[in-house]
């Protein structure tokens, strides 16, 4: 059966302590509850969770949807923030966890990426090497989310073909993020081939697109 | 006293241990030092104190809270409420009698006579998580609870309500409640587990999951007639030539029903009766192509009205000639027997692509891209004395197969495009096709000296059924598949209309997973 791995990315750093880091657990826990209404998604997706601050955990492994319980998220002090490790350990993962089609077995939909950060990779060099490392791994889609005032995101969009921007990192915004995320996820029914990259649903007017 | 009884509780707690501990240490109460507590407590009457230190709190609390604390080291307990499982959780009353006044110093209170009602304190303990549940399936599962020092009993509310019934077991010194029932109702439901110990009660929450019947969830939209290049979302057709039949059905997948889009299949048969040709063409517009229905639609049109002129063709009439004569090798003939191909086959998808150039001029702004589709093509004739000769052409995904039941054989003419991840396939519309080469690939001829049925289908039927190219090279697997169009899809139905009416009935068989449109055409 075809499953549709989906692997989130998100920045647990310091900043996002309080206030910013309840926001994503609440948006999260839409997102999977939106997902779980979604026959399609029910069936076929597939869910990662990979945490990134000082240290880059994998927090859930690749887990089907119906099985898939939240997990607890917690953020440090401070520390720095270390997106192109998470990148690296990212990769493993997909080369782990993520099948391919061969003669004997029916390989996955093209996994889809979502980074959500709060400021800027502080490994940036490690993160530039990895940057065309990930797009060789065929992701149907790489979607960054730049979140708050001090999110950099010509940074994200070496990476991403898509950057949204979240003004505010409140509860609001990140519903908004998740909602979209959920659309495009149940968007990841269609079949591809003809581009390389799948066709994502218009984001909200309130989510500002980059690119 | 306009306090609360607990804070009135505290302040005269505070009392009591002043209180005894000036009168021990032969001291004001307001002089009291910690390094004279800490003196006295090291010493043998410390140990002494410690003992009537805590009777007395317990005593000051009783009369305060009308709590009562069995101790330890062994004093007889009081008679308790009954502890029956089951039991619900106990709610404190007020207080009773009157408020006492604090402790004297130098006096140990007064055990009161009637024993107080039980009230004990509510501990909120840590989630439990047990695993997610299907809604309308069995399920059973386990959650370890943190471990008590004594006895306690356990209630759970919630579960029952939501058909589960619980059992508490103990394996190897652990304590586990398991669950068991088939939940109806989706959502994320909450247990309440309390243990109920001398002391205490504590409460841990269950959040359990349980996710919905995808089947439930599946909607059935009516495709949008108004869109432009609208099909029908189910199509089939049939014919029967003396007892020979050719049957074809087209049906809208789940997830287009589910959006209410429009199929993006499409066929059509065909058999001519002045030359003796079975003519089948079908194909599987891409999903993300904005007139992908539309292109398949042109595809299978152009490249079967393109077949009707070539078979009907003097070049292609004399196929017969060339044919191996007893005993030699096709290869032989190899030659001519290509250019058969080419001409009545080849040229006929390449027909079609040049079709859908056409349709991207007459819509303004589109591309080839927007009308993506695969095609399957055959062409076949009996050639008595030397059996069936088939001709097809194959670009994407789906499959074209001859099987035979005896043996059981199966021959599959081509391969199908596959990428590396699913969905990934070639399509017509792509330029790279028309090379004399690339086409001469996707070109089969073949002499079978009898067959049981030869099939052309999208992908839609290929992976619920074949999930994969070896299985789908697999004549036991063919077998399968065969006996169940006869027994299911009606295939062996006296009436040919009935057939190709069971056919399309039978495309819409539920696989977990394979919501695509399907479309299958049968020769038998």
């Amino acid at each position: 059966m075809r499953r549709l791995p989906v692997y989130l990315l998100l920045d647990t750093s310091g900043s996002m302590k309080g206030e910013p880091i309840e926001a994503v657990k609440v948006g999260l826990g839409a997102l999977v509850s939106s997902l779980r209404q979604d026959p399609f998604a029910l069936e076929s997706v597939h869910l990662s969770i990979i945490t990134f601050d000082r240290d880059v955990t994998v927090l859930v492994p690749l887990t089907p949807l119906d099985m898939f319980q939240m997990p607890a998220i917690t953020t440090p002090e401070s520390g720095p923030t270390h997106l192109g490790q998470a990148l690296e350990l990212l990769l493993q993962r997909v080369d782990q966890e993520v099948l391919r089609s061969t003669p004997e077995r029916k390989g996955d939909w093209k996994p889809l990426l979502f980074i959500m950060t709060d400021g800027s990779p502080s490994d940036l060099q490690l993160y530039r090497q990895m940057v065309p490392e990930i797009k060789k791994r065929g992701f149907g889609t790489v979607v960054g989310c730049a979140a708050g005032a001090k999110a950099k995101t010509d940074l994200l969009l070496e990476l991403c073909s898509q950057v949204v921007v979240l003004e505010t990192t409140d509860a609001a915004g990140f519903a908004r993020y998740f909602k979209w995320v959920s659309a495009s996820v149940s968007a990841g029914n269609l079949s591809m081939g003809v581009q390389s990259e799948i066709a994502l649903p218009p984001p909200p007017p309130e989510l500002q697109v980059l690119v | 006293m306009t306090q609360e009884p607990s804070t009135n509780g505290e302040i005269s707690l505070n009392h009591a241990v002043r209180g005894l501990l000036a009168s021990t240490l032969n001291c004001p109460e307001e002089t009291i030092r910690l390094e004279d507590i800490e003196t006295f407590l090291g010493q043998d009457s410390g140990a002494k104190l410690i003992t009537t230190f805590r009777e007395s709190l317990q005593s000051a609390w009783t009369n305060f809270e009308g709590a009562r604390v069995s101790d330890a080291a062994g004093r007889p307990d009081s008679p308790s409420p009954d502890r029956s499982e089951g039991l619900t959780p106990w709610v404190p009353g007020p207080p009773v009698g009157e408020v006492p006044q604090p402790p004297r110093p130098g006096g140990v209170p007064s055990q009161p006579t009637a024993p107080a009602p039980v009230a004990r304190k509510v501990v909120v303990g840590k989630p439990l998580v047990l695993k997610n549940a299907n809604a309308g399936k069995p399920f059973e599962s386990k959650v370890l609870l943190p471990a008590l020092g004594g006895a306690f009993t356990l209630t759970c509310e919630g579960a029952e309500a939501q058909g589960l019934s619980w059992q508490l077991r103990e394996e190897e010194g652990k304590k586990l409640l398991y669950f068991s029932g088939t939940p109806s109702q989706h959502g994320e439901h909450t247990f309440i587990i309390t243990l109920v110990t001398d002391q205490e009660e504590i409460q841990h929450q269950i959040r359990w999951v349980v996710n919905p019947d995808p089947k439930s969830l599946w909607k059935n939209l009516p495709s949008d007639t108004s869109k432009p290049f609208w099909k029908p979302d189910s199509d089939s057709k049939s014919l029967e030539v003396q007892g020979r039949r050719l049957v074809a059905a087209s049906q809208r997948g789940r997830s287009h029903g589910h959006e209410g889009s429009c199929r993006d299949d499409d066929f059509q048969i065909t058999y001519l009766e002045d030359v003796g040709w079975y003519l089948i063409a079908v194909a599987d517009g891409a999903g993300s192509s904005k007139f992908s229905r539309r292109g398949a639609q042109v595809a299978v049109t152009a490249a079967l009205k393109h077949m009707e002129d070539s078979v009907r063709s003097e070049r292609v009439q004399i196929l017969a000639d060339a044919l191996p004569k007893d005993g030699e090798d096709i290869a032989t003939n190899r030659e001519v027997m290509t250019g058969f191909v080419w001409e009545a086959v080849g040229n006929a998808a390449f027909t079609a692509y040049k079709a859908i150039e056409r349709e991207t001029e007459s819509v303004p702004g589109s591309v080839m891209k927007d009308f993506a589709t695969t095609l399957l093509l055959g062409a076949v004739k009996e050639f008595p004395g030397h059996g069936w000769v088939a001709m097809t052409y194959w670009v994407g995904d789906g499959g074209i197969g001859v099987y035979d039941a005896q043996g059981p054989s199966v021959k599959i003419l081509g391969n199908p495009d596959e990428g590396e991840f699913a969905g990934q396939t070639r399509f017509l519309t792509m330029s790279d096709l028309w090379t004399p080469d690339e086409l001469i690939k996707r070109l089969r001829i073949r002499l079978f000296p009898s067959f049981t049925g030869m099939i052309w289908m999208t992908d839609g039927i290929t992976d619920p059924i074949f999930q994969t190219d070896n299985n789908l090279n697999d004549a036991s697997r063919w077998s399968g598949f065969w006996d169940s169009l006869e027994q299911e899809a009606g295939l062996r139905e006296p009436e040919v209309g009935v057939a190709q009416e069971k056919l399309l009935q039978w495309m819409d068989f539920w696989s977990q997973g394979n919501h695509d449109d399907r479309t299958l055409a049968v020769l038998y």
